[in-house]
């Protein structure tokens, strides 16, 4: 029956926007973070979605087509800034500091964006929840 | 054999399994409204329910012969439960840059009819069962 279907599809949703919350909150956690050499540097975490296709499994689950899933994690490509601060415990042998690429409105606007997303699939789960229990209702009339 | 109430609920029922598959691609819909290149799907009702009932929409006038018990009857058939083939991409109303056609907005207010359209169906049901029962008791 498809009304499981709606929310296990509505719950792949979920998930891929709570895994976005999670790094959004990650990034934001290391906002300030500064390293000693370059590749070192905290880079805003995103995660990347694609969309399940018929006969995908995700996380051991079958049969959850037109979901979501979280197809990997990459770094976000920004420049680092390198900031000359000799006094800084992390700095290098030149006195330079490489900040996190983190741009926090960047981050915030994701946040709420995530969020939204989230809210919206709560809202499928809810009313596919209300029309099944309508439907189971039948028996009754 | 013939199954009188089988036929009595056809409609309906081909109808609602129809509406809750429909309410499951946009809800795919909605769970990939942030994933890069996902093009937003919907349902061709009329064409299916075309495909189901003909033209007409009343019901089919034949039914189909069944000489075996592992033969599909009419209704068990890949006609309407198929809806593969019925599946419409959305032509978005503004391009964006990850090539993802979802408007949420929009898939908003299609979930929204779409649940409206299944308890249309439901109200149909249930007044197709509360005649059943009537004519059942008798009195």
């Amino acid at each position: 029956m498809s009304f499981e279907k709606i929310m296990a599809i509505g719950g792949t949703g979920l998930n891929a926007q709570l895994v976005r919350m999670n790094a959004t909150a990650s990034n934001l956690a290391n906002v300030g973070v500064v390293s000693g050499t370059e590749a070192t540097a905290f880079r805003a975490q995103r995660p990347v979605f694609s969309a399940l296709l018929d006969g995908e499994t995700a996380g051991g689950y079958e049969d959850l087509a037109g979901g979501v899933r979280i197809e990997r994690i990459v770094s976000d490509t920004k420049p680092i800034e390198q900031i000359y601060e000799p006094g800084n415990a992390m700095a290098n042998e030149d006195g330079y500091v490489f900040s996190s690429n983190v741009s926090e409105i960047e981050e915030l606007v994701d946040m709420l964006d995530a969020s939204r997303a989230y809210q919206n699939n709560i809202e499928v789960i809810s009313s596919a929840k209300d029309l099944m229990i309508k439907t189971l209702g039948l028996i009754k009339v | 054999m013939a199954k009188p109430l089988d036929n009595y609920f056809a409609f309906n029922h081909a109808a609602m399994t129809v509406k809750s598959q429909r309410l499951e691609l946009i809800s795919g819909n909605i769970a990939n409204a942030s994933t890069p290149g996902f093009k937003a799907k919907d349902l061709d009702f009329s064409s299916l329910l075309h495909r189901s009932f003909g033209k007409s929409g009343n019901g089919p006038e034949i039914s189909l012969g069944v000489t075996d018990s592992k033969h599909m009857g009419h209704f068990d058939g890949p006609g309407w439960t198929d809806t593969k083939s019925a599946v419409t991409y959305h032509v978005p109303l503004a391009p964006s840059l990850d090539n993802n056609t979802v408007e949420i907005g929009i898939e908003q207010a299609r979930y929204g009819r779409a649940i409206a359209d299944y308890q249309a169906s439901l109200q149909f049901m249930e007044g197709k069962i509360a005649g059943l029962r009537k004519a059942f008791r008798g009195d």
